[in-house]
């Protein structure tokens, strides 16, 4: 009974694994749907204001947008290092605001800075924090196919080995099988999470052999018994 | 001529290593359909391994020889 125990552990373990790390997952994309949901549609009166709005959606946290005019003579200490030139005026926004106050009319803004990151690198940040926001990379296709089919292996051999009486044994037997693939597939899904995972395939590949190589010689010690 | 489980000849074995039980009892225990049981339950008894008495299906000697070290095998592999 002693494999039959080892198989199973490492069965249970595998599957518990892949549980752990699928749920984070499953967490993030369910609380994350409705901040994926589109903003409704504005209508921009230049692409200043566009350029502007964009900068604000791309913005890391506790970033101050800074929206420079012509012959300005306030000076930001903390903004990015670049050439300014005829600075009129500055207007600080909160960071989710969609809209800045400013009595400067926004059809002689030129520019938007942010104190974090220069505008080249704001739209691969944004990608970023986009994906942050939707609760990290989800798991693949193949991997997520892997752990169910896992966790299907897994229950079919806790169902064989239920069981009571001589027959068990026999149950327990053919359980090895599908608990041993039930572990190989887990960790083969779990292998997204980190490449060691795939160590625990190690019990579930012996439980594989073991089985068959034993079921083989059951059935030449019994087709000899019988003929 | 047929092929004969083992899967299911262990089950069979096994099943009257338990308690001798009648014939739809061990029907119903070998979940196959009845022209195939009765293909099995032939196979068992031109091997002398299993017989039919008093309504029952039980072991012979032979048969209890087997299942009893069938199920040594099985409690040394698991």
């Amino acid at each position: 009974m002693r494999r039959f125990a080892l198989v199973l552990a490492a069965a249970t373990a595998a599957l518990a694994l892949y549980l752990l790390n699928a749920a984070p997952h499953a967490t993030a994309q369910l609380f994350s749907a409705p901040a994926m949901m589109a903003p409704p549609p504005r209508h921009y009166n230049d692409t200043a204001e566009r350029r502007r709005e964009a900068q604000v959606a791309a913005t890391p946290v506790a970033a101050i947008n800074i929206t420079e005019m012509a012959n300005s003579t306030n000076i930001l200490c903390e903004a990015w290092p670049m050439s300014i030139s005829n600075v009129t005026a500055v207007e600080h926004c909160p960071v989710q605001a969609t809209t800045c106050a400013t009595s400067t009319p926004a059809l002689n803004v030129s520019a938007v800075l942010t104190e974090s990151a220069p505008p080249a690198q704001a739209g691969e940040l944004g990608e970023g924090v986009q994906t942050a926001a939707a609760g990290g990379a989800a798991l693949p296709t193949i991997h997520l196919a892997f752990g169910a089919a896992g966790a299907a292996f897994y229950g079919y051999g806790l169902y064989l080995s239920a069981c009571g009486g001589p027959v068990c044994r026999w149950r327990r037997f053919r359980a090895i099988a599908p608990l041993s693939a039930a572990t190989v597939l887990t960790s083969v899904a779990l292998s997204t999470a980190s490449p060691l995972f795939l160590a625990l395939s190690a019990p579930g590949v012996w439980g594989l052999i073991h089985y068959y190589r034993a079921k083989k010689r059951l059935a030449l010690w019994l087709s000899s018994t019988l003929t | 001529m047929a092929k004969f489980d083992i899967d299911v000849t262990a089950r069979i074995l096994l099943a009257l290593l338990q308690e001798p039980m009648g014939r739809t009892a061990l029907f119903m225990r070998t979940k196959l359909n009845y022209p195939r049981f009765m293909q099995y339950l032939e196979y068992l008894k031109e091997r002398g391994l299993v017989v039919e008495r008093d309504g029952a299906v039980r072991l012979t000697e032979r048969g209890l020889e087997v299942a009893k070290a069938l199920d040594k095998a099985l409690s040394e592999l698991l």
